[in-house]
Parts: structure tokens; sequence; C-alpha cells
């Protein structure tokens, strides 16, 4: 956890001399792109222009990318072959005894895996390339959000490792004292409240702590805080968000106008959430 | 309505967010590898209930105005954070449970704060969510059975947030690390 | 809390405040800034403070804050931000100070804790002591009149206990006109720094004045509540009435102790050889080549032997960091070596399961919040016990029986376990590992911000488990603690054994203490002083008093 979040890198790439506010814009285009094109070309290329711009623009070293995201391909993987071998179509590629594969399920498959793994994407990048205390400092200055909640983001980040060494350690303890064991409902119940207890107590009395800290050093005094450090917001950040808003008209088109096998394999997939068997 | 908040209900609100902002995201790979399997929009309904935890949490905590509706909020930001499946889509739905933890507390008043509130706010989040997705998937075309199978799990047993959140709640406050705000203040209420 | 105190302090005192624990010391910090009344939902019934014309009390907190500041025990939980040079602009920002001020303010500061090389760095990446020293930096960057310092030393190795001191001493030389209050259990590094001692009880500062007379006057009476005493006071306080009437004034330091004892030197009988203190030896524990660590850094232990025997009392030391808790969580199975075996009983511990292994090991946890799990006392130790499906009556009998062992009083069983102060709490998690009748106590700290009327309380009571037949491990950076009580001692530096023997050998081993940078407790330095050819250092007081035969002299009962 702590490794995929404080990924920022001091490294010097297009990417990190654009302002936070631009990435954060161009993280919710992703997220558009990602969730609205159900269709596996779209997504594909998606992938590689994420790649592209991760390994050029960010300089993310691109091995990094297959480790940090290692959960997502995993079960990116699960999806696709679950879903490639549920899903039944008219094209069969694969049989192999009771084992189908259809192309129609495969496709599904493909666009909605891949989706994953470029939302994911997008963030490492993301991270990768954006110090926090910039996006706390931009959020504050941009968006207007107050003081106590820019500050309330550090305070999320800052608890994070804290609260996983106090998961672990408690883990430990617990397992110590013979907790677990039974299978009935009732003592599952009382076991997750046994855990989760203690385990707000020490994050909350630690959290106090830090509350007095912060209070006694001013914190809200004043609601227009300024801060120290400077976020420079440069032009280039402008055109990039352009560039991806002219590849969301670009593949829009594409799919509108049918140049990607796509209404097909929409419907597949709809008439297959819609309900089973 | 004032939004007096000290830097001791923030710093609880984000603990709590925190926490459950990590449950989340591993709730959110167990929904979708669930999704997927045969049966798994019905299945994985019965594992929404996690998402409604934090709100009605953090409110029993501070008991002040907005804070369920934070709570579902930093849980939220938290688990895009922490690489939930559904990415910044999220956000969506968590913006619609938010509203749906605060109602009831909104609705009266804010001047109790206990099981029944926490019941309703859940459910309220679920049902929203719920709607929601039906919007989101344009599933409504399909008629009412697709809005039918769905409600089993995912609707029928949100509030068992509420539920598991006021039990936290409970046994928190028994340690005495929260509580002492509400007893010198007139934001007493404590149902039951 | 606090009752009917009174109290004035100058501009520039170093001030230490000292008192057993829960009463009202940390309360009396926080009534500085206002943070009580104001934020913690704590009462002010009667009375004020005045800092620099300032009520705390009804001032804004943002308005004290340039005041006063405030220092805590926690290196972790005081810290806001991510980046060290984030940590000192905070305040400085929430004041609206220009962009020029908080430069300058942070270089110097960052310079006064050393602290330059790490400005860009994580929070979370620094060790505890540069942490502390971070926490004091960014107080000091708003440059307040007084500085408050909640045992800002009792999360730390003997390190980076040291790097807070000498800061402490370094801020008190170079900025004439702060206050400093350190409320701390490290008073041996203190005692002879500071201007003035306040000695609380109940809530209440019951004696206030310059340290040498405190102690002259009321030395024993301040031992029986359990307060700190630095050790060479305490060991003054127990020398024969003949010695101590010919010193000129209270010693304080190991010199002063020194000069007293230098007279009677020569009645000083040597301590005992450690060869025959050695007792039988049946292995217990057997760690063969072990090597073991996580994922990201699977070498935090490296080929590292160890056998512990039948009725060790066997304490582990090291830095922050270098394998001690590792060490121990191997013994409990928690984790699971690289490479090599664990044995005990001669039963490879790999092969059993945790559960199993709980019968035959206790294990007390750092923070004992962790371990805590039941709604009340009583419950909490008779769990393993029910888990075990134990008759009710059986039950009852081994609760009362830990309860009364460990010191906790009947009073207490209905209370919700999370409740109890902290040395109550420490004491009940002992408890929880007494109803199981293990051979095996492992203890991770166990002394950690505690006074030393409860810290010895709990270390004595080890002591009798170990006479009563347990072995019992304990890790501490307490040396005081290693001394006095150890009867084996195995020194970690960076995942190696340095040093596995009698602490009277280890102390004695200069070479070996320059490396580890471990310390070492006043009478061993005081005793290396006084007779530098003896083949060990003398461990704790008594032992030293003991040692000193003097014809005619009858021992001063105290
Ligand atoms: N938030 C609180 N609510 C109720 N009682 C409290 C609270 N904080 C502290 N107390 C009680 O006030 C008393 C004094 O506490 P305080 O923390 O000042 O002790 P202390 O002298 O600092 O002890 P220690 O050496 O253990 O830190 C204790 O008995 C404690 O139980
Ligand atoms: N869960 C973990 N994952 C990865 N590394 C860890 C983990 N726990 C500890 N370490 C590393 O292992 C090393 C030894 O840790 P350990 O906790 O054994 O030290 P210690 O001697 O007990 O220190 P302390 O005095 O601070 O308690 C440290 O460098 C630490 O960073
Ligand atoms: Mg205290
Ligand atoms: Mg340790």
């Amino acid at each position: 956890m702590k490794e995929t979040i404080f990924s920022y890198n001091l490294k010097r790439s297009f990417l990190h001399g654009i302002d936070p506010i631009s990435k954060l814009i161009w993280l919710v285009i992703i997220g558009i792109l990602a969730m609205v094109f159900q269709t596996p070309f779209i997504q594909i290329a998606l992938f590689l222009l994420l790649m592209g711009t991760a390994t050029i623009l960010a300089k993310v070293p691109f091995l990094s990318v297959f480790v940090k995201l290692k959960p997502i391909w995993i079960l990116a993987l699960i999806i696709l072959v679950i879903q490639s071998i549920v899903i039944q179509g008219d094209h069969l590629l694969v049989k192999i005894g009771p084992i189908t594969v259809y192309l129609e399920g495969m496709m599904v498959a493909v666009s909605v895996g891949l989706r994953m793994v470029n939302i994911a994407l997008g963030s490492v990048i993301f991270l990768f390339s954006t110090h926090p205390r910039d996006l706390a400092i931009s959020v504050h200055e941009k968006l207007g959000l107050p003081v106590r909640g820019t500050q309330a983001f550090f305070l999320a980040l800052r608890f994070l490792p804290l609260l996983q060494d106090e998961y672990e350690d408690l883990v430990a303890a617990q397992k110590i004292r013979g907790a677990g064991g039974s299978k009935s409902l009732t003592e599952k119940f009382s076991r997750l409240k046994r855990f989760t207890v203690p385990f707000l107590f020490c994050g909350l009395r630690r959290a106090q702590i830090t509350a007095m800290a912060m209070d006694s050093k001013a914190f809200g005094a004043n609601p227009n805080k300024r801060y120290y450090h400077e976020v420079n917001y440069p032009l280039s950040g402008k055109i990039f968000v352009l560039g991806w808003i002219i590849i969301i008209g670009i593949f829009y088109y594409l799919v509108s106008n049918g140049y990607v096998q796509n209404i097909e394999q929409l419907r597949f997939a709809c008439d297959y959430y819609r309900c089973p068997v | 309505m004032k939004f007096n908040y000290s830097t001791k209900d923030i710093v609880t609100l984000i603990v709590v967010g925190v926490i459950m902002g990590i449950v989340s995201t591993a709730n959110g790979f167990l929904f979708s590898a669930l999704f997927v399997l045969p049966y798994g929009n019905i299945i994985s309904g019965f594992i929404g209930f996690i998402w409604y935890i934090a709100g009605p949490l953090v409110m029993f905590l501070v008991r002040k105005p907005g804070m369920a509706f934070l709570g579902e909020a930093v849980m939220g930001v938290m688990s895009v954070i922490t690489g939930h499946p559904a990415g910044i889509a999220m956000m969506g739905w968590i913006a619609l449970e938010a509203i749906g933890t605060e109602l009831p507390y909104l609705c009266t008043g804010y001047k109790k704060f206990g099981l029944v509130q926490m019941l309703i706010g859940a459910e309220l989040a679920g049902l929203f969510s719920y709607w929601f997705g039906i919007y989101f998937y344009s599933t409504y075309q399909y008629g009412w059975q697709a809005v039918w199978y769905p409600y089993l799990g995912f609707v029928a047993i949100s509030w068992l947030g509420g539920l598991i959140a006021y039990y936290i709640g409970k046994g928190l406050l028994k340690t005495g690390v929260v509580g002492s705000n509400f007893e010198d203040t007139d934001q007493t209420g404590i149902t039951n | 809390m606090l009752n009917g105190l009174n109290l004035q302090i100058s501009p520039g005192e170093f001030i230490l405040v000292l008192g057993p624990s829960g009463c009202g010391k940390s309360i009396f910090g926080l009534c500085f800034n206002g943070i009580i009344p104001q934020v913690m939902n704590a009462r002010c019934y009667k009375g004020e403070v005045l800092i620099n014309g300032k009520n705390p009390f009804s001032t804004p907190i943002a308005q004290m804050a340039t005041e006063v500041g405030l220092v805590f025990q926690d290196p972790d939980a005081q810290l806001c931000c991510m980046c060290v040079e984030d940590e000192i602009v905070f305040g400085m920002e929430n004041l609206l100070m220009p962009k020029e001020l908080i430069r300058d303010r942070l270089d110097n500061s960052l310079n006064m804790v050393n602290l330059q090389e790490y400005k860009d760095a994580y929070t979370w990446g620094l060790s505890g002591g540069q942490k502390q020293r971070l926490a004091i930096a960014s107080v000091l960057a708003m440059e307040p009149k007084v500085l408050v310092l909640d045992e800002p030393t009792s999360n730390l190795d003997p390190q980076g206990a040291n790097e807070v001191i000498t800061i402490l001493k370094r801020i008190r030389e170079e900025k004439e006109n702060i206050s400093i209050i350190a409320i701390d259990h490290k008073v041996d590094e203190l005692i002879s720094v500071v201007d003035r001692l306040i000695i609380f009880d109940q809530g209440n500062a019951i004696l206030d004045g310059k340290p040498r007379e405190i102690l002259k006057e009321h030395g024993y009476a301040l031992r029986d509540l359990g307060v700190n005493l630095p050790q060479m006071a305490d060991l003054f306080l127990d020398l024969p009435e003949e010695i101590r009437s010919t010193a000129k004034e209270f010693p304080l330091t190991i010199d002063e102790v020194t000069e007293v004892l230098t007279p009677f030197k020569n009645q000083l009988e040597e301590a005992e050889n450690i060869t025959g203190m050695i007792k039988c030896q049946i292995p217990l524990v057997k760690i063969k080549d072990v090597m073991a660590g996580y994922p990201q850094r699977k070498d935090v232990l490296k080929d590292v032997n160890l056998e512990i025997n039948r009725g060790d009392f066997l304490a582990i030391i090291g830095q922050n960091g270098s394998g001690k808790t590792t060490l121990t969580k191997l013994l409990i199975g928690l984790q699971q070596p690289y490479r090599g075996t664990i044995t005990i009983h001669d039963q490879n511990i790999e092969k059993m399961d945790i559960a199993h292994l709980t019968e035959k090991v206790g294990y007390v946890f750092q923070y004992p919040d962790n371990q805590l799990i039941t709604d009340t006392v009583y419950d909490e130790v008779a769990y393993s016990l029910r888990l075990r499906k134990t008759p009710e009556e059986k039950v009852n009998e081994m609760v009362n029986y830990a309860l009364d062992t460990v010191g906790l009083s009947k009073t207490l069983m209905k209370r919700h376990p999370l409740t109890l102060s902290m040395g109550e709490k420490r004491r009940l998690s002992i408890a929880t590992m007494l109803t199981l009748d293990q051979d095996l106590l492992i203890l991770d700290e166990p002394t950690m911000g505690l006074d030393w009327g409860v810290l010895s309380s709990i270390m004595n009571l080890c002591a009798e488990l170990n006479k009563a037949g347990k072995t019992i491990i304990y890790v501490t950076h307490d040396m005081r603690c290693v001394a006095e009580w150890a009867s084996r001692v195995v020194v970690i530096d960076e995942g190696r054994i340095w040093f596995d023997g009698h602490p009277g050998e280890y102390f004695s081993l200069q070479e070996l203490q320059n490396k580890t940078l471990l310390g070492k407790p006043s009478i061993c330095r005081l005793s290396e002083k006084i007779s530098p050819h003896q083949n060990r250092v003398y461990l704790s007081n008594a032992e030293l008093i003991q040692a000193l035969k003097i014809p005619g002299l009858r021992r001063d009962v105290s």
C-alpha cells in the first residue's frame, strides 16, 4: 500500500511539469473512456496509449508498471478466463471437452479485463508524477476546497501507513490470543466486532494526539491559509488535456460510425448482465 | 445548521474513512470477482452493505450535521486512491450513497443519532446506489425483471451496514476514546 | 483533575516535571495552550493560567500557538504532514506569515535539530528520534515562549533519546528566552541540566524547587510515590548514613557520587564473579542458523544462532529496527524463518500451529491495546480458558489467581479493558498470559512510558515468575532495566547477535558499547570510575551497597 500511494518520484518528465488539476481532469477522462467504451479494440488502443504516456511522458520505469499493478493483472486474468468461458455466442473459437470459448465471450472478456487495467494504469501515472502536496494545494487554490478539507487529504495519506502497521500488529496479537476458530455466524459477528473496535480505538486515540498537535500549531486559525509552496499552472497542461479530449472525440467518431465492431458486442454484454441464464 | 467541525472531528472522520476506504477497495475486488460468476449480479449484491458502514459510523461518533455524508465521501475517495477496481467511476455511486446516509438525520433535524437512523441511512444508500446502477448500465430498458433480481441481494440487505456501524460505534463508546464529546454539550440524544 | 495548583514560571527556565502515572502531568501540559479545556472535553472548574499576559482558557488556540509549543510522546502521531519541510512550515502557514520569514525560520529550525539533509524526505521514513526532533523543530519554528514536552523520549531507543536530549540542551544554550517544561521519565540525563524540578501528585504540584534541594529533603518520600529518581540520587539515598554525611551537597551526577564514594573505595568488595552465577543449563528453545525477514527485506535477521535455557531471564536489546521484534515473533510462530530451524522442547515450531504453540509460549505485545479483545477485564483473562472449554469454576479460580499475581484489584474486574491506564493494561496483558501456565513468556518492551514504581513492580513480577520456574524473554530500551533484572543479555545489531552473556560482562565491554551506542546505566559508569580495574561492573544500586563492607558501620535501614 505504501509503495503504490507514495510512488511520487523526483524524476523530471513532461508530466511532472504539469499542474495537478490538469492531470486530475485527465484522470477523469481516462475513467470515462474506460467505462463508456465497452469494446476490446478501443480498450486495447487506450492501453497502448497509456503505456506510451507512462513510459515516455511520465518516465515510469517499464517494469514497475507491471509490478505495481500485479493484483489488478491477476484479477483481470481471472475475469478474462471466466468471461470467455461463460459467455456464449455464434462464433466458436476453441472447444476442449465441455469448455467452449466463443469469439463474443472473448471480446467481452478482453474489454472488461482491460478496462480495469486501464483505470489503474491511469492512477499509477497520476500518482507517479504528482506530488501529493501539490495536489492538495492546487485543489485548495483552484477548486476552492476549504483548508480543512485539503488538510484532511494530507492526513488521510499520513494515516495510511500508520494504520497499516497498526493492522498488522493487531492481527498478530489476536492470533496469539486464539481469536478465531469457530465457524458459527454469531461467533463470526462478534469476532468482527472484537477486531474492529480495538483497531478503531488505536487509530482514533492516535489521531486525537495528531489533532492536539495540529491545534497547537494554529491549525484552522485562518480560513485562507497561504501555502509556502507554489504550484505552477503551465500551458502545457491545458494542451495535454485538450489532446486527450480530441482522442475521446476520435474514439467516439469511430464507434458511432461503426468502424469498430462495437454495437454487436455491447448488446451481448447487456444481454448477459441483464439477468442470469 | 452549523458546520463547526473541530480538528478532532475531522481526524475521526479521516480515520474511519481511511480504514473503510481500504475495506471498500477490498470489497470492490471481491464484488467484481463475484459479479462475473454465473448469478453474479445477485450474489455480489449481498456484500454491498459493506459500503454503507462508514457514513452512519462517523455520524454516530461525531454527531454533527454533514458527517454521514462526509464519512461516505472520504471512504469513497480513499478507495479510489487505494485502487478500487471501479476507479474514478466510483465517485458517482459515492455521491448518491453519501446523500442516502445523511438523509435520515437531515429529516429528523439532527436530534437523534440512534440505530433507526443508521439502518434507514444504510438502506437509502443501498437503494440510491442501486438505482444509479440501473441508470448507469441502462438496464431499465430490459423491464422489471432486470430490476427485480438484483434487488434481492443489493437492497434487501444493505441495512446491515447500519447495524454493523451501530455495534462498532457502541463498542467504541464503551472504550471512552470517543463520546466524551456528547456528554456535556447539547448534542445528546443517543437513543436507547 | 488538577486542583489547587499555583505556579509561576519565568522566561528561560528549564523545568522538569515528575510524578507517578496518572497524576495529571499530561493534563498540566495541555493546559498551557488551551487544548484543555477548549479542545478536549475537559472542564476547567476554577482558576486561570496566564502566559505572557494571555489566558489560554479563553484565548483562541491559534493565538496561543506563538506562545506555547507542544511536543508529545508518540513520534508518529504528532506529525500531520507528509514531508519534513511541510511539517515545519505548517504552523507558520496557518499564521499567514510572509514567505521570506518562513524560509528563514525553516532553515533555522532545521539547523537547530540537525535535519538539513532530510528536508524533502517523507516523514514516515524517518527514525523515531528523527521524528521527535522534527516535532520539536516544527514548534520551534513558530518561536514559542514556552516549550512543553510530554514524555518526548519514552518511545525512543537510547540513541534517539540522546539525540532529543542533546537538542534540548542546545535550545537551552542558544535560545535564552524560551522556557522549557519537560515531562519525562529519563531523569538521569536531564536532572543535571534543569533549573527547577516540580513534583506532581494527585493533580497538584506537591514540591517545587531546585532539584538538589527537593531530592535532599524528600528523597525517600518520592521513591515511595513511584517517581523516577536519577539512579545516582537513588543510590545516595541508600548509602549508609556515615557516608552520606560526608557529602557537601546532595549529589546528582556520576562525578559527584564518585567524589563521595572515593574515600571509601578500599572498602568496596569486588563484584561477584560471573561464572559462579550461571545456572544449570537445560535448553528450552534452540534457534539454529535462522535467517528471517519480510518479503520486502528478507535479511532482517542473518544467521542467528541462539539457545535459550530453562530458567533464563533474558533481555534482548538493540537499536530501533535491529530485528528484536522479528526475533521474538519467530518464537511464537507469527513469522516463519526463510532458513534454519527453531525448536521448542525439541519440537520444530514450524510444524505446530499457533493455537498449539500458545500453550507453550506466552507473548505480551508492545502495545497492550492490540491484545485486549473482550469487553471486561474478567472476560479478558478468562478468554483463552473458555476457548479451551475449561469448566467455569476452574476459570474463576484461574482468573482470580492471575489478577492477584499481577496485582490488579478486584474492583477493576467489570471495567472495559481499554479504559484502564497504561500500567494497568500492561499488567492485564501479562495476566492473560498467565492462565495457560506456559513455560516461556515473551514481553516486547514491557516498560515503555511507565514510571519507575509501575515499571519495577512489573519487572519484579517477572522476576518472581522466573524464580517459580518460567523462562522469561523481554525486549527493552531501558538499560537500567537490563542491568537490574536480567540474568542474560543478547545484543542485536543489524540482524546479527553481537553479544550473548551476562549483563555484568556486557556492561564491562567498552568496545562493544561504543559500537552499539546503546549506552549504559549510570551505576555502571560510576563503578568504572570508582574501581576501573574490576573484572566487572556493578549492575544495580543494591549490588554496590552490598559490596560496601565498612567495618563498624551498620547498614542504614531505610
Ligand atoms: N480524556 C480523559 N477523560 C477522562 N479522564 C482522563 C482523560 N485523560 C486523562 N484522564 C485521567 O486523568 C488522570 C491524569 O491523567 P494524565 O494523563 O495527566 O496522567 P499523567 O501524569 O500524564 O500519567 P502518565 O505518566 O501515565 O502519562 C488519569 O487518572 C486519567 O485516567
Ligand atoms: N511488516 C514488515 N514488513 C517489512 N519490513 C518490516 C516489517 N516489520 C519490520 N520490518 C523491518 O524489519 C526491521 C526489523 O524490525 P523489528 O521490528 O524487528 O525491529 P526492532 O528491533 O523490534 O525495533 P524497535 O526497537 O523499533 O521495536 C526493520 O528495519 C523494519 O523496517
Ligand atoms: Mg502523560
Ligand atoms: Mg520492536
